[in-house]
């Protein structure tokens, strides 16, 4: 093809390098691209760790749990409230007004509709009062990392002033002066670390689904042998 | 039987109203008002997946299924004490049924 490779002539026709090259230096998006190796060469792999431990916990607000959790304390309030009204109204009835093996049948209905409600009310409180806990060990961990971040800002401040060199030379050293012993061990700890937080989550969801739906979860063909009658 | 022994009273009128009242606000917040305010969640119960963060996906996944529980529980909930109401008038029917064939019976006597 007529059109095909040409070697680039400065000055030639036509002219391979636009206004904006700069006398054919690399373009911006070239610049732009060894930007990105070297961030993914020099830069990522030492703060990798950070990195990946802030992806896997993207901090959120921690009003989203404390919302989530007033929620549940009124739900819990409102069953209780509905349970206990019908018991009570069912025990205002005087007996010199209804009396009959029909009442007897209906009160322990309504009996266990109370004692079902008291226990989802339960379930309803225990839940908020774990999201709260949970919200504010939030708030503690946010406060932690606001810490972390100043040592940085601190460390970043030291740099500036006695130089980057002797920080990088100093940093260079301790990790020259780490065994491979001592590299391993930092790498079972981080992975024991983050199994046993995983199995801790887990293990929590497990047990906020066995314990905490109690009287939440519909019970299916529950009532079933009283409808019979 | 045994259950003809026991005394029977009825007063129609306060069994149709303990089943009115579990329904009605007629003597105060009924047990299904309660409920029924307390059915429609706010917007924001539901966290989302990512509300806890990554690792924090179980507890959030089980947090909105038991929001979804709670919910179809207390629609359930109000359901059955509407039929529970609805039973009760049954009960008051049926009795003013015998009643009147009773007295019906009385008097052809």
């Amino acid at each position: 093809m007529s059109g095909g490779f040409k070697i680039p002539v400065p000055g030639g026709t036509p002219d391979p390098f636009q206004p904006g090259d700069e006398g054919g230096d690399l373009k911006r998006m070239q610049y732009s691209t060894l930007g990105m190796y070297a961030f993914a060469a020099l830069i990522f792999p030492v703060f990798e760790r950070v990195v990946v431990a802030y992806g896997l916990s993207v901090p959120s607000d921690p009003q989203v749990m404390h919302r989530a959790a007033d929620g549940w304390s009124a739900f819990g309030d409102g069953v209780y409230a509905a349970g206990t009204t019908a018991r009570e109204q069912h025990d205002s009835v005087s007996q010199a007004s209804w009396q009959a093996p029909e009442r007897e049948l209906y009160g322990q209905r309504v009996a266990g509709y109370a004692m079902e409600s008291d226990t989802a009310a339960d379930s309803a409180h225990s839940l908020s009062w774990m999201l709260r806990v949970l919200a504010n060990l939030w708030t503690l961990y946010i406060y932690l990392h606001v810490g972390i971040a100043s040592l940085a800002m601190a460390t970043l401040a030291k740099a500036v002033l006695i130089g980057p060199g002797r920080v990088y030379y100093t940093w260079e050293a301790l990790s020259q002066a780490m065994t491979a012993e001592k590299r391993v061990i930092e790498l079972r700890n981080f992975t024991l670390r983050t199994v046993l937080g995983l199995a801790l989550k887990y293990g929590a969801a497990w047990m906020t689904e066995r314990t905490l739906t109690d009287g939440l979860k519909p019970q299916y063909a529950a009532g079933r042998a009283q409808d019979a009658q | 039987m045994s259950q003809d022994d026991a005394s029977r009273i009825h007063r129609l009128s306060a069994i149709r109203a303990l089943g009115d009242a579990l329904v009605d606000d007629v003597a105060g917040t009924s047990p299904v008002s309660h409920l029924a305010e307390v059915s429609d969640f706010p917007s924001n119960m539901r966290m989302g997946p990512w509300a806890m963060g990554v690792l924090g996906w179980p507890l959030t996944k089980e947090h909105d299924k038991i929001v979804g529980y709670a919910e179809s529980t207390v629609l359930n909930t109000i359901e059955a004490l509407h039929d529970h109401r609805d039973r009760l008038h049954t009960v008051a029917g049926n009795i003013q049924t015998v009643e009147n064939r009773n007295e019906a019976n009385v008097r052809r006597l």
